[in-house]
């Protein structure tokens, strides 16, 4: 059983790192607890299968790309129709991300990738599938919203 | 530490994008176009030396291919020599379409595009479907690429 990447989603940011380029912008530390904050919301509801709270945190626009796993979703309508199909079926994923890289993208955007850990039930047992996630986000009327995201999920003969 | 097919990958599919690609520069949009543009011309040629010059310097720069992240220019930079080797060695080809970019302000901009990988295998061309997103950012006048994350589907 596949999992969509883009549901499988986060959880700790870090810091990213002062950047070498003077121009870099730094993390604001706003940026990053809000980040943070954002990104816990997103895995607590994925992993109880609020499929209503998280397609409120995507850009409802017909321009909303998700990718996953190469394949691309087009638009808040498509991604809705995957949440539902994965994300209905409560208890049989949980997932847990690792240190999130955040970087912003002038003030009102940002950039965060990491890794994640899914761990899905099969009829031979729980499977973990090793992903890593990135997401754009963009703060609208004070709020978040993922305008793109991309997950992939590591081969098993890689 | 086995170099992944999709980093192969980017090392080769300039020429349809790129046939694809227009050759205006009028605003932010299409100067990342003429960015990707040659950062796959870069590729396509096996270009090391100039398509590392695209990526920002640091070591915030990430590159994710299939579910595997690479933090910080310099292992990059290893990674994408590592992948020379596979590149020349292997029969691919690869084409994208339908790229699309958006701005995220006036410095920052991503591009999403899907892609196809035609390898051949001793039973034939192995043909795959794929994605890349590229986060870019305008510094001193130059794009660099920030973030790259290149994903093939799975194979059946």
């Amino acid at each position: 059983m596949r999992v969509p990447g883009s549901f499988l989603c986060l959880i700790c940011l870090i810091a990213f790192p002062a950047a070498a380029v003077a121009a870099a912008p730094s993390t604001t530390p706003d940026t990053r607890t809000e980040v943070l904050a954002f990104v816990r919301a997103f895995t607590d509801a994925a992993n109880r299968a609020d499929v209503v709270a998280i397609m409120e945190m995507y850009d409802r626009s017909p321009d909303l790309l998700s990718v996953n796993d190469g394949a691309i979703a087009r638009g808040w309508d498509a991604v809705r129709e995957q949440a539902n199909q994965v994300l209905g079926k409560q208890g049989q994923f949980t997932i847990s991300a690792g240190s999130f890289d955040v970087i912003p993208l002038g003030a009102n955007r940002a950039l965060a990738v990491g890794p994640v850990v899914a761990t899905v039930q099969t009829q031979r047992g729980p499977v973990q599938l090793d992903q890593v996630t990135t997401l754009v986000l963009e703060k609208r009327q004070g709020k978040w919203l993922i305008v793109h995201d991309h997950t992939s999920t590591k081969e098993s003969d890689e | 530490m086995k170099p992944s097919r999709a980093w192969v990958c980017l090392l080769s599919f300039a020429v349809a994008l790129a046939a694809a690609s227009s050759s205006r520069a009028a605003g932010p949009e299409d100067e990342v176009r003429l960015f990707v543009q040659g950062y796959l011309n870069a590729a396509n040629a096996l270009d090391i030396a100039t398509l590392m010059r695209m990526y920002a310097p640091g070591s915030g720069t990430t590159v994710v291919r299939n579910g595997t992240i690479t933090y910080g220019w310099d292992a990059i930079n290893a990674q994408a020599k590592r992948s020379i080797g596979i590149a020349v060695r292997d029969s691919f080809e690869v084409s994208a379409e339908d790229m699309r970019v958006t701005p995220l302000g006036p410095q920052n901009a991503y591009v999403v595009t899907p892609l196809i990988l035609t390898e051949e295998t001793p039973v034939g061309p192995n043909r795959r479907h794929g994605a890349l997103t590229l986060i870019v950012e305008k510094r001193q006048g130059k794009w660099l690429i920030l973030h790259d994350h290149t994903t093939l589907t799975p194979n059946p």
